[in-house]
């Protein structure tokens, strides 16, 4: 009975077991299949997760490739990629372009470094690797709006990188991936191109180097102290800027500083009197007679008057008047360099000092006291194109009074009772020979009355009053004076032109390209910027123990470096720009190539220069408003390049020596050189999967 | 005449069970693939993940400390040692905490410097494989799961 009810079996119920057999095998078909699908589902996901990870791991490689073959590419300014970046051409600024026509645009870039990786692994060459890159923004302007120089700007440079499933295999992978990253980039000049026969019409921020010698405070420094002008005509110190054999359009300019309306002396001494300008000496400028001469003269007067007054008393006579006869007697004047061998020593000098100290009284002005020749500007004949401002050369002007008596005798008139009646004689006198000689020898100076009234009026030798009143007024060029009218040329007095940037000693705005002069003035173009030395270090820009500089852009380090700490030349690579609070150099510089370029800057702090080893590079010490940037050179300076100071401070130079700059003129290039920094740090990244 | 009506004949079990074991069969047998299946794709994604893990890592590393580990002037991390085959295993202690079945397979890690003009690189391979006779061998349908990439040196 129970066997009965327990088995499925009624034969009252007819085919029910059939069925519910059916039934059951169909439920277990379908739950078989489903798990069957599910399977499938799972090993179809184990290989699309497999693929897609091998498309990222190709997109991720790719990209680095595509960034590391940009960063280098565009360190090297003759590249094409340097130039389209630079110039913006060759389809890669997409800065314009809608985001919905971005596909397809852009340079591409070869990545072939992981498409061979790709062929070499398991399922990769089944993929189309492509990479390419386009400028998604640019800004040629800085935050308030002032335009940078040239080419020069910010911007932002977008790769991207697909990977994807070849076309014979796309139905079998399914894996894709797209990565898009941005990074920004500048592009900043290092040196530009000048027309050395007219001024920049723009703000540049590397226009120091235009120059061989540029003195932002000059005017200052040379009328500092009791000692002005010292620092630029010193007495032990010697500059030589030597640009012999470089072409006008290739030489650096030199300017010293003055202000607007003012005007600096450059002493030149003997080997320059061709300097001069005018008549170095003119003889005979206007004759005095006899009663003039002997009122210019009152010590001379009184001699020949006690021979006269002698010579008629033996007569036994009494003297009724005297004159010089056969006499010459004239006003004359020479020039003179104000360093001039014969003013070393003796009358001469003295006349020019009193002279200097006369002006200066007079005019109240610091005039610059020294007069030693301190720096020379080589070739001299090419002065006009190299020379900027108001540079003066100054000639001591010797006007003196001259009396020739080699011809000339004394005609007296005397009277004598003779049986009470007086009766009158004439009788000459000759000068004795010792007296002729000795007046032929003698240049009466002429100091102007005015400026020199003091010592004037107790002049016994030579009345300068009497000149003053009946020869200068309408001959001026009698008169001792420091002539100070003319520029530091040869053979020409023509006004030199001003820079640009010279009336604006404040740091101006950089939005103001009329009123900026600060040099790399635009810190946003700097590459880097606070880096420590020992970053410096780390990123291969400083490389002390291989003696390297790397250079690439403007980079400013936060610490005083040291170059050639170990007394070994030190190579320059790249073109670029070290700021630094400080500067010492111990060793040589030498660019690398003849296009690497170097410049070493700081923001007013001194550079210290303690080699006599060649320094190919240039020194800007430069600050804001009234900073006194200055190089110490503690040895012989001999520097290739340009060098641009706040203060020169020559006179704290090493003494002794023949410091020379000789310009390099890769500083004078005949197109805009820039370096382009691409910012390592990713600013915007986009990964898409599956994509295509 | 009606008990004869109410049986089957023997040639009609026969068939039913013949159909029954087709039917029985088949499904046992799919059954037993997508079984296989499902292991297979679910050990080859625990190795797959397992591959990747280091491939992460060392992308992170950077090329300089990846080079510095080729030369030979600095160790892997203990974790992750290069060159030879290493059994993943648990440890509660570890810092880096994998599956349990995890430890059926093992790992290996390798890097090589390759360059092409101013390129420089290291290519990363991570091979893992079955740790011994384990149900992996069984499952997992290859015998190993390789993932390679690239790390390219990155200007400072």
């Amino acid at each position: 009975m129970m066997i009965k009810r327990w088995l499925p079996l009624n034969l009252n119920n007819k085919g029910i077991a059939m069925f519910s057999a059916i039934f059951v095998m169909l439920i277990i078909s379908i739950l078989a299949l489903q798990f069957h699908f599910t399977s499938r589902q799972a090993q179809s996901t184990a290989f699309r997760f497999q693929a897609s990870e091998i498309a990222r791991q190709l997109a991720e490689a790719a990209m680095d490739e595509a960034f590391l073959l940009i960063f280098n590419e565009t360190g090297k300014p003759t590249s094409t990629l340097f130039k389209k970046l630079k110039d913006r051409s060759g389809g890669i600024d997409c800065s314009s372009t809608s985001l919905d026509n971005l596909t397809g645009k852009g340079v591409p870039i070869d990545v072939n470094l992981t498409r061979t990786h790709a062929a070499s692994i398991q399922n990769g060459d089944k993929f189309n690797i492509e990479a390419v890159a386009r400028i998604v923004d640019f800004r040629n302007t800085d935050s308030e709006g002032a335009q940078y120089y040239g080419k020069e700007g910010v911007g932002t440079l977008e790769i991207k990188v697909s990977v994807t499933p070849k076309p014979a295999y796309e139905k079998q992978i399914q894996g894709a991936c797209n990565i898009y990253r941005h990074h920004d980039y500048k592009v900043a000049s290092i040196v530009t191109k000048r027309d050395n026969s007219s001024q920049r019409s723009e703000f540049v921020q590397n226009y120091v180097l235009d120059y061989a010698l540029f003195i932002k405070h000059g005017q200052k420094e040379f009328e500092a102290g009791s000692n002005a002008s010292i620092s630029l005509n010193p007495e032990k110190q010697k500059l030589t800027i030597d640009q012999t054999g470089l072409a006008s359009n290739k030489c650096g300019k030199v300017f010293l500083g003055n202000r607007p309306g003012g005007f600096v002396f450059l002493n030149i001494n003997t080997v320059r009197k061709d300097f001069i300008p005018s008549q170095i000496e003119r003889k005979k400028i206007v004759e005095a007679d006899s009663n003039q001469t002997f009122e210019i003269l009152p010590t001379f007067n009184a001699s020949v008057r006690a021979q006269v007054e002698k010579a008629v008393k033996d007569e036994g006579a009494k003297l009724e008047s005297y004159k010089m006869v056969g006499h010459k007697a004239y006003f004359e004047f020479k020039k003179y360099p104000v360093t001039d061998e014969a003013l070393t020593d003796g009358n001469l000098k003295d006349y020019r000092d009193l002279a200097m100290a006369g002006k200066k009284a007079k005019l109240t002005r610091k005039e610059g006291l020294t007069f030693f020749p301190g720096i020379y500007i080589e070739p001299v004949n090419m002065l006009a194109d190299i020379l900027e401002g108001d540079i003066r050369q100054r000639f001591f002007h010797f006007g003196y009074f001259y009396v020739d008596l080699s011809a000339a005798h004394i005609e007296v008139t005397a009277s004598k009772k003779v049986m009470g009646k007086k009766k009158k004689k004439s009788f000459t006198i000759p000068f004795p020979a010792d007296t002729v000689n000795s007046m032929k020898k003698e240049h009466y100076p002429c100091f102007n009355y005015e400026h020199m009234n003091a010592i004037s009026a107790n002049n016994p030798v030579i009345n300068l009053k009497y000149v003053w009143d009946n020869f200068a007024v309408s001959h001026p060029e009698i008169l001792i004076d420091i002539d100070e009218n003319n520029r530091y040329l040869k053979g020409s007095n023509s006004p030199l032109p001003t820079p640009m940037f010279y009336y604006y000693r404040n740091p101006g705005s950089t939005s103001d390209s009329s009123s900026a002069s600060i040099p790399y003035a635009h810190a946003n173009l700097w590459a880097r910027r606070k880096l420590s030395i020992a970053m410096a270090e780390d990123f291969g820009i400083l490389e002390p123990k291989q003696n390297r500089i790397n250079l690439r852009g403007i980079v400013q380090i936060n610490e005083p470096i040291t170059i050639g700490a170990d007394g070994h030349e030190v190579k320059v690579y790249g073109q670029g720009v070290l700021i630094a609070p400080g500067i010492t150099i111990k060793a040589g510089i030498k660019k690398a190539d003849a296009n690497s370029l170097c410049v070493l800057l700081t923001r007013g702090y001194p550079i210290n220069v303690e080699t006599d080893q060649l320094l190919e590079t240039s020194l800007v010490s430069i600050g804001k408003n009234n900073s006194e940037g200055h190089i110490k050179a503690k040895k012989q300076l001999k520097l290739k390049g340009a060098l641009a100071v706040d203060l020169l401070r020559l006179d704290q130079w090493a003494e002794g020596v023949n410091h020379t700059i000789t310009y390099d003129p890769a500083l004078k290039p005949s197109e805009d050189q820039y370096q382009i920094t691409i910012s390592r740090w990713v600013s915007f990244q986009k990964m898409v999967e599956h994509e295509e | 005449m009606k008990n004869k009506r109410r049986a089957f004949s023997l040639i009609e079990i026969v068939i039913a069970m013949a159909f029954l074991s087709i039917a029985i069969l088949s499904v046992l047998w799919m059954n037993r693939s997508s079984n296989q299946g499902s292991m297979d794709a679910y050990y080859e994604f625990l190795a797959f993940s397992l591959a990747r893990e280091p491939i992460e890592i060392f992308r992170g590393f950077g090329y300089d400390c990846l080079n510095d580990i080729v030369k030979g002037n600095t160790s892997p991390p203990s974790l992750y040692p290069v060159g030879s085959f290493v059994d993943i295993d648990f440890d509660a202690m570890s810092d880096m905490q994998y599956p349990n079945e995890a430890r059926l397979f093992q790992r290996q890690i390798e890097l090589t410097s390759i360059s092409s003009g101013d390129l420089n690189g290291i290519k990363i391979k991570v091979t893992v494989a079955a740790r011994g006779q384990s149900k992996v061998d069984v499952w997992m349908s290859r015998k190993a799961v390789t993932l390679e990439s690239l790390v390219m040196e990155r200007p400072k």
